[in-house]
């Protein structure tokens, strides 16, 4: 057998020419000398997302001093690269809008998207975990009342609705059985001029209001290590690029630093199916995993993300929110497997999109790779919008052929191509069925008589609500019946791009406490704590609204805060 | 992933020009035309970044070339280090003869960042406007690089001297860039012409 030579990724290449302090590969630096003895704080804060912020809040809201030790050399984690929304029930631009959230109908969506194989609204505990049930009490009861703390103590206010293209409050993802899609649980942080601000925004407040209090925020600093002393954590080893040192926290560690995506490894380890990777920042490579195994943790689902698609050629990139496929743009475009099958409905969110690659049929997963395939009035009407490239643009990552049989000429010699180069890491190689050609000139026959008729039989295109905020203002020239669809030429120019399975980044880790503590087998474990990605995530497998990840990051971080600040000596003796 | 671009032929013999648009654009007909109207340009190649440009809220702005956070530490510098390399790589694939490299705004950063990088295969480099302290973020090899391309720091606001003036100190090392201010405020078409008339005679040697 020939091993093949991996070239570099662009990835790789560019952490070796930025020279990245905490890139894979480079050793940690030496432990300093014991010349001096430790700095010491009140709360130690690892990360600098929604999540970590909102804990630094939070503690120096309590009266804490704080140091928040970030690895990145630039500031505000996946956050910073997003649009900033947190899915919040009940929320201050709900009540002024007059929409009602009761809460037995919220904690049972809830319940029903994050386990959906338990869920049962007859059985106790609606048929989850108590204690996953307990997360989700908390989260719906003290949502709204840590929003409105941050505002009160000046941190952000997230006080504005998260509007669709049309002017609508965004819709929550899923329609379950009995539930029309809430609008208004998404919401966004007002900016200075009283305009929407996104993720950068709601950084920058955290951070303006954490620098205000004179927290101390070191770029470049990994925490490699904690500090256990009689099963309590009392502080963290942190490698500056030149050293690693000691700092103590004298009421506790919170992390919020990110989940495993970016880790082959762990994605291997823990993630079923073929994860490519994942479109937050780099340094989200799971440093709590280790350092929660070795202070005895319980770990809670490790098999979980926020699913999503890449395209295949931008899986190797440094990572940023606009190379993933947060929609699938165009009307005449459909989306199939390597037998020329659709698989999903094109049109819902990445979340639903992304669970498509997971599936396992027929002796191997079908859809590890998938094909976006449009034509040519899709490519001028949609051109520009991501991953469809300006109209007339030369673009690599476009196939490109006359008719069906040309299109799979050309896109078989790409995936030949591909393959032998090396496909990314977690993807297996893949390549074009036989039939590939004649099944979707029969799936584009079907397609195209379903978006004469306005209905999707196969997948239910058009039905739900999320799909026409998605899918932003329709074609002018689309007059039927349902605008998300469109009839394809078959026997012109045809383009495909290939997609891949990917998250934002992985939602696993250890078991969270309703405090924001991170659990051991035998309950809290003293002075540690976590929220955001790098815990096991409250939602379980779901993905409930926009805001699903820093919605939680925030509330369960602003709660760590607090709760470590308080059992600081320090503090508590102000207190 | 590459970069996706257009590709302007032109039968005129010239210089080849590769142009790196401003921050939030959805399209580079703008500097295409003003690479186009210099005297001494042939082909022009204009790459588009691939970040999104957010200026505020979900709303995308159009499209940029690395990532800036508002306030305090601002700017990502791995993005930055990204898109030279993504340029150098576009470089690499075209094998253009000796091209000049034209940038506004960020794009302006990237075409110094690639031109130091690639000052063997590179002609020429044209910052136009690019954003004031920026080029300290390029990454340390391109900084400390020995051998450079001619180097031309434009600014199409008469008053942007002084912004100039600081860019041409961080570029200080090797052969010094030289500066240029439009003369007069005019029209925006008023600059886009003396731009144009300042870069061909930059390409003339001027």
């Amino acid at each position: 057998m020939v091993t093949r030579a991996r070239q570099p990724s662009l990835g790789e290449r560019v952490a070796e020419l930025a020279r990245l302090p905490h890139r894979p590969g480079v050793e940690p630096s030496p432990t300093a000398p014991r010349s001096r003895a430790p700095e010491a704080c009140d709360v130690v804060v690892v990360g600098s997302g929604a999540a970590a912020l909102s804990a630094a809040a939070g503690a120096l809201g309590a009266g804490a001093s704080v140091v928040v030790c970030e690895k990145a050399p630039v500031h505000g984690g996946t956050t910073a690269c997003s649009g900033g929304v947190a899915h919040i029930y009940g929320n201050t631009v709900m009540r002024a809008a007059g929409i009602a959230d009761p809460r037995d109908q919220a904690l049972a969506y809830m319940a029903q998207v994050s386990y959906p194989a338990a869920f049962d609204p007859e059985a106790p505990s609606l048929g989850i975990q108590p204690g996953d049930l307990a997360l989700l009490e908390t989260y719906y009861d003290r949502g709204a009342e840590v929003m409105g703390r941050l505002a009160e103590l000046g941190a952000v206010r997230m006080e504005t609705p998260w509007l669709a293209w049309d002017g609508q409050m965004y819709p929550d993802y899923y329609e379950p059985p009995e539930n029309v899609a809430v609008r208004g649980r998404g919401i966004q942080a007002v900016t200075p001029d009283g305009g929407t601000g996104n993720g950068g925004e709601l950084v920058r407040q955290l951070m303006a209001f954490a620098h205000g209090r004179g927290t101390d925020v070191r770029l470049g600093h990994r925490v490699v290590d904690l500090v256990v002393e009689d099963g309590a954590v009392t502080g963290v080893v942190v490698d500056d690029g030149s050293a690693c040192r000691t700092i103590l926290a004298r009421g506790g560690v919170v992390f919020g630093s990110g989940g495993f995506a970016h880790s082959p490894e762990l994605r291997e380890r823990f993630l079923r199916g073929p994860i490519a990777g994942g479109s937050g920042v780099p340094s989200n490579t799971g440093d709590l995993v280790a350092m929660g195994t070795r202070a005895g943790a319980a770990f809670g689902g490790m098999h979980n993300g926020w699913w999503n698609q890449q395209v295949l050629e931008a899986v190797d990139d440094y990572a940023n929110s606009v190379l993933d496929v947060w929609a699938v743009p165009g009307d005449g475009m459909v989306l199939v497997n390597r037998f020329g099958v659709r698989a999903v409905d094109e049109k819902r969110e990445y979340e639903s999109r992304g669970r498509v690659h997971h599936v396992f049929t027929d002796d191997e997963y079908v859809n590890r790779v998938m094909f976006m395939v449009y034509d040519r009035r899709t490519a001028e009407r949609f051109g520009g919008r991501y991953p469809i490239p300006p109209a007339g643009a030369v673009a690599d990552h476009v196939v490109t052929g006359v008719g069906v049989e040309g299109l799979a000429q050309a896109l078989a010699d790409r995936l030949e191509r591909r393959s032998n180069a090396g496909m990314p890491p977690g993807i297996a190689p893949v390549r074009l069925s036989p039939s590939f050609a004649g099944t979707l000139r029969s799936t584009i026959g079907r397609f195209n008589a379903m978006a004469e008729s306005g209905r999707d039989d196969e997948f239910g295109r058009g039905s739900k609500a999320v799909e026409f905020a998605f899918h932003g203002p329709p074609a002018q020239d689309n007059r039927l019946p349902n605008c998300l669809m469109y009839p394809l030429d078959l026997e012109g120019p045809l383009f495909a791009i290939s997609v891949v399975g990917t998250t934002f980044d992985t939602n696993s880790g250890p078991r969270l406490g309703t405090e924001g503590q991170l659990l051991s087998t035998a309950g809290p474990i003293g002075g540690l704590y976590g929220a955001g990605n790098c815990v096991d995530g409250i939602f379980g497998e779901g993905y409930p609204g926009g805001g699903s990840t820093i919605g939680p990051g925030m509330v369960f971080g602003y709660l760590a805060g607090a709760h470590a600040a308080a059992r600081s000596p320090r503090v508590g003796t102000r207190r | 992933m590459k970069l996706a671009y257009q590709d302007i032929a032109t039968a005129a013999p010239g210089v080849p020009a590769v142009v790196l648009h401003r921050e939030g654009m959805t399209s580079v007909d703008g500097p295409t035309g003003v690479a186009q109207a210099s005297a001494g340009v042939g082909r022009v190649v204009a790459p588009y970044g691939d970040y999104a440009y957010y200026p505020s809220g979900m709303e995308v702005g159009g499209i940029c070339w690395y990532r800036v956070l508002p306030g305090f530490a601002g700017t990502d510098p791995i993005s930055l280090a990204k898109a030279v390399v993504q340029v150098c790589d576009l470089l690499d694939d075209l094998q253009l003869h000796r091209p000049v490299l034209i940038g506004w705004g960020q794009g302006g950063v990237v075409a110094v960042g690639a031109g130091l990088l690639r000052a063997g295969q590179v002609g020429s480099v044209v910052s136009v406007d690019a954003p004031s302290g920026h080029f300290d973020l390029l990454p340390a090899r391109a900084r400390a690089a020995e051998a450079r391309p001619p180097m031309l720091l434009a600014a199409t606001d008469p008053s942007g001297g002084p912004v100039l003036d600081q860019q041409q100190r961080v570029l200080s090392g090797g052969r010094a860039p030289i500066t240029w201010c439009c003369p007069d405020e005019g029209t925006p078409d008023d600059r886009d012409k003396a731009l144009s008339a300042r870069i061909g005679q930059w390409l003339e040697g001027g």
